[in-house]
């Protein structure tokens, strides 16, 4: 039996039945950086020291060229996606390859900076801030490594349902690629947030 | 399809190339000195929400979306808006928490444990 509503929009919603779950997903995800965010802020507000937590300690010019390599890489998802919608699966696999490379890079970049940070003796527990930073910088690194799995697998095994379901296949990348931009668009608040405000 | 796609393509060129010279604006708004704090976290902010319209709007396509997401995106809104300015209700007592409610702990578990000791 067919699962209903993969390919053909539902009539009543207007939209297939993935590109909705994904949506109500990222609106809890929205709920859940957005908690964080406000303590945060009220950290920030409540705390007359902040200023000497060593936010200046921070790593700009990385924190700049990371910003420059998920920008890319989500660039390269949104052509993966045009490349399918224009029937190109060879420039799909070039265009997610680029996307997975790009997500790799940005941990790598992410690994330095931790490490650098953990030499210096700075910890999550040696102040709030540090809290704060290392609690969304390492969220949002975990939601990179989710996107990794998925794109990884679309790029792997699962690009098998090309062959079979060709529609079926391009929602699943529009899919993935709302959730990879909506991991974008939370570094872009995280970093003037964390490291330049 | 082909042609459709091909403007969408010019479209994403050009937000890339928008998204990286924002990136750097802000770095380098964060240099200038502003003698009222606020208004360098307002501009820093400002211009990431402008960033994060042009993700929004065009790679994830809510510039030309079905009423349901953005019904469902409207409600997100409200619900992040009370979850982010109830914490400065608390913060600043706007709440004006009553002062007969008794908020010291410690006297309630005196209490519990006082009883705990006669069964």
């Amino acid at each position: 039996m067919k699962i209903p509503y993969n390919e053909e929009l539902r009539p009543d919603t207007g939209l297939y039945n993935a590109k909705l779950g994904i949506w109500l997903f990222l609106a809890s995800e929205v709920m859940l950086f957005g908690g964080l965010f406000s303590a945060y802020i009220m950290l920030r507000l409540s705390d007359p020291n902040w200023a000497n937590y060593g936010q200046s300690a921070l790593n700009v010019p990385l924190a700049t060229l990371n910003t420059a390599v998920l920008i890319s890489s989500s660039v390269t998802m949104v052509m993966s996606w045009v490349s399918l919608k224009l029937n190109d699966l060879k420039k799909y696999k070039f265009y997610m390859g680029l996307t997975l490379l790009c997500s790799f890079g940005f941990l790598i970049i992410k690994y330095i900076e931790y490490t650098s940070k953990f030499d210096h003796g700075l910890y999550p527990s040696t102040n709030n801030f540090l809290a704060v930073y290392f609690t969304l910088t390492g969220l949002h690194g975990l939601h990179v490594i989710g996107g990794i799995l998925v794109n990884g697998y679309f790029f792997g095994p699962g690009i098998k349902m090309w062959n079979t379901e060709p529609e079926r296949f391009t929602n699943r990348i529009e899919v993935a690629g709302l959730y990879w931009h909506f991991v974008d668009l939370v570094w872009i608040f995280l970093f003037p947030a964390l490291y330049l405000l | 399809m082909s042609n459709d796609m091909n403007h969408h393509i010019k479209i994403y060129r050009n937000v890339f190339i928008g998204l990286l010279f924002l990136t750097g604006l802000t770095v380098g708004a964060s240099y200038i000195h502003f003698d009222v704090l606020w208004v360098g976290i307002a501009l820093g902010l400002a211009i990431a929400f402008v960033k994060g319209f042009l993700v929004a709007a065009n790679f994830m396509h809510l510039n030309d979306e079905k009423s349901f997401i953005y019904l469902t995106l409207c409600m997100t809104v409200v619900f992040f808006l009370v979850l982010f300015f109830m914490p400065t209700l608390w913060h600043n007592d706007l709440l004006k928490t009553p002062n007969h409610i008794p908020i010291q702990n410690g006297e309630v578990y005196k209490e519990i444990d006082y009883h705990g000791d006669h069964h």
